[in-house]
């Protein structure tokens, strides 16, 4: 088991490498010079040539890249902003609580809007009950979320007036942005679940159970949640890439100082170190999470375990 | 003879099972409808309305009435005009980026699983990477260094969208291998060529139609959501996703601005996905109900 586990540490130095390999090569072929852009058209050639310099940006490609990834995992040092010169870790790490605490908060409120749903709707199969449920799911995957959001912002912060419109100031104004990331996001662990949950209680001990006069309850709870809990997990973890891309648009639309509105204003502003670092970091945390699932796996998964133990 | 008659009558069991779908069919109409609208979007109502501004008191943020039935926006336009032209926009960014991710995925995807060894490896390690990147921030990428517009937009989404498909067509193509009559037509001495075009890609074009009419909906989504965060469809371009921007400041006043295009976005995702939905149910008996 711990050689799994440290297998799977160590399998995540050349991902998080590659990673960064590919945004950064994304990211470099920017059209366009980075002095040039930052001080304008009318400045000199020298003074833009000194910028490229000092930013070390006339070196070759593979010098920038191992440069960049060094630093990284040396000094946790993601280069400086192309506006003010303040490293861009500093400003992340500022934001950084505002867009956890959405996603976290996001991820759970998921969770709660939709296993149970699946779950009603599997043991309900085929009546009036799953059959809405089926619908209400489908129309939620067909919600924009940034749509979703300024519906909610128009009745309950415009017209009620019950939370702000803008920031998270005060705690209420984490409301609705949660609610915009997870009601949409819950129809897809809606349906997965409810799909897991059919096909667990089809299966042949589930009838054993019954045939032996298990109550349906515990048939249900004990026997076939406990089966399908490991499909629902992965999708958990999943959609946790969805939550990360999606504060991009709920800090937009809600003007929270997070992350995402970060990578906004960096993008707009042409700060590249900036939005290489936001993209980074917001995919290592998922590397993380993912990492952590198949951990999990290992861990409740009698079958995963038992291949690794020998 | 026998063959040909066997065929039809497969496909016409196909449709059978999909027109008994309801939801299904519902769904293909409005895909139809919505096509109709973006081809005759000239005959329905001239584009110029769509651009033509009134900026006076009265005629700017009209709640809809007769002679506008959408009411008019922050500059006076006629706002079903810009709703039907553009349509245009965000129908052409749901089919365009899947079709040509669908076909870089199906070369990346067959070379995958034709060549396995190294180039397999390779293509799919490579495709693992871009799957720890959350679509949105990568699409975001790519769109940072190409710059906004509805072609850069398009070319973003396309690219994003390749690893995912690519691993989607060689898990159908390795399915289709494992088939017992793959063996018996390698047994009977057929050349690759001739596996890969009879055997292998008719049987990957069920699955692969339904992905792509599906991931359509998902298309559609991306783009509004770039457009609606600057970065696809330039003003004064109507797209359903920059409209929904450009009514933000007005939300109070005027909620019919983001009512409405918000409403088309969701009915024309909800379509393909039922469309998509119902393909796959009449295609797969294992999964109906």
């Amino acid at each position: 088991m711990s050689k799994y586990v440290i297998r799977r540490l160590l399998l995540m130095i050349p991902t998080m490498i590659a990673v960064i390999f590919i945004v950064f090569s994304i990211l470099s072929f920017i059209p366009g010079d980075p002095g040039r852009m930052i001080l304008g058209i009318a400045a000199p050639q020298e003074a833009v040539d000194m910028f490229n310099h000092n930013l070390g940006l006339d070196r070759p490609f593979i010098v920038r890249f191992l440069d960049y990834v060094g630093g990284i995992f040396l000094r946790f040092d993601f280069g400086e902003s192309y506006r003010n010169s303040i490293p861009v870790i500093d400003e992340i790490m500022m934001r950084f609580p505002t867009t956890f605490r959405l996603a976290v908060f996001g991820v759970i409120s998921v969770v709660i809007l939709g296993v149970p749903l699946g779950i009603l709707a599997a043991i309900r199969r085929s009546t009036i009950t799953d059959a809405s449920i089926t619908v209400y799911a489908m129309f939620l995957t067909a919600i924009p979320g940034f749509w979703f959001g300024m519906i909610l912002m128009y009745f309950f912060a415009l017209k009620l007036k019950w939370v702000p419109v803008f920031g998270v100031s005060e705690w209420k104004g984490y409301i609705l942005p949660i609610i915009t990331m997870a009601v949409p996001g819950s129809s897809g662990l809606i349906r997965l679940t409810r799909v897991t949950m059919l096909e667990t209680v089809n299966q042949e001990y589930i009838k054993t159970a019954r045939a032996k006069g298990a109550p349906e309850a515990i048939v249900i709870w004990k026997h076939a949640l406990k089966n399908a809990v490991l499909p629902i997990i992965n999708s958990i973890g999943l959609s946790f890439s969805g939550l990360l891309g999606g504060t991009v648009v709920i800090e937009t639309i809600f003007s929270i100082e997070g992350i995402g509105k970060y990578i906004m204003t960096s993008i707009g502003a042409r700060d590249i170190p900036a939005v290489m670092a936001c993209t980074i970091i917001l995919a290592g945390i998922f590397c993380v999470i993912v990492l952590l699932i198949d951990l999990i796996y290992a861990f409740i998964d009698p079958r995963i375990r038992a291949k690794f133990s020998s | 003879m026998n063959n040909t008659a066997k065929k039809q009558s497969q496909f016409r069991e196909f449709w059978r099972i999909f027109f008994q779908n309801k939801p299904a069919v519902v769904g293909l109409v409005i895909v139809i409808l919505l096509m109709l609208m973006v081809v005759f979007a000239e005959q329905i109502v001239p584009e110029k309305l769509a651009f033509e501004q009134h900026i006076t008191k009265a005629a700017r943020m009209q709640p809809p009435s007769k002679e506008h039935i959408f009411g008019t926006d922050h500059l006076g336009r006629d706002l079903f005009a810009r709703v039907i032209h553009g349509g245009r926009y965000s129908l052409t960014v749901g089919f365009i980026p899947t079709i040509v991710a669908m076909l870089g995925g199906m070369l990346l995807g067959a070379c995958a699983a034709y060549f396995g060894g190294a180039v397999e490896n390779l293509i799919m390690r490579i495709c693992d990477v871009f799957a720890c990147i959350p679509g949105t921030l990568l699409t975001l990428s790519f769109a940072a260094v190409l710059g906004a517009g509805m072609d850069n937009m398009m070319v973003a989404i396309t690219i994003t969208a390749i690893p995912g498909c690519t691993r989607f067509v060689r898990s159908i193509i390795l399915n289709i291998v494992e088939q017992d009559y793959m063996e018996a037509a390698r047994m009977c001495g057929s050349s690759s060529f001739r596996i890969m075009t009879r055997h292998v890609l008719p049987n990957a074009m069920g699955p692969l139609i339904m992905s792509t009419v599906s991931s359509i909906a998902g298309m559609i989504m991306m783009g509004a959501g770039l457009s609606f965060l600057g970065m696809g469809v330039q003003p004064p371009n109507p797209e359903w996703g920059y409209m929904l921007s450009e009514s933000r400041d007005y939300m109070y006043r005027a909620p019919h601005l983001f009512i409405i295009p918000g409403i088309f976005i969701m009915v024309s995702i909800l379509a393909f996905n039922l469309t998509g939905d119902g393909l796959r149910d009449a295609l797969d008996p294992k999964l109906r109900r």
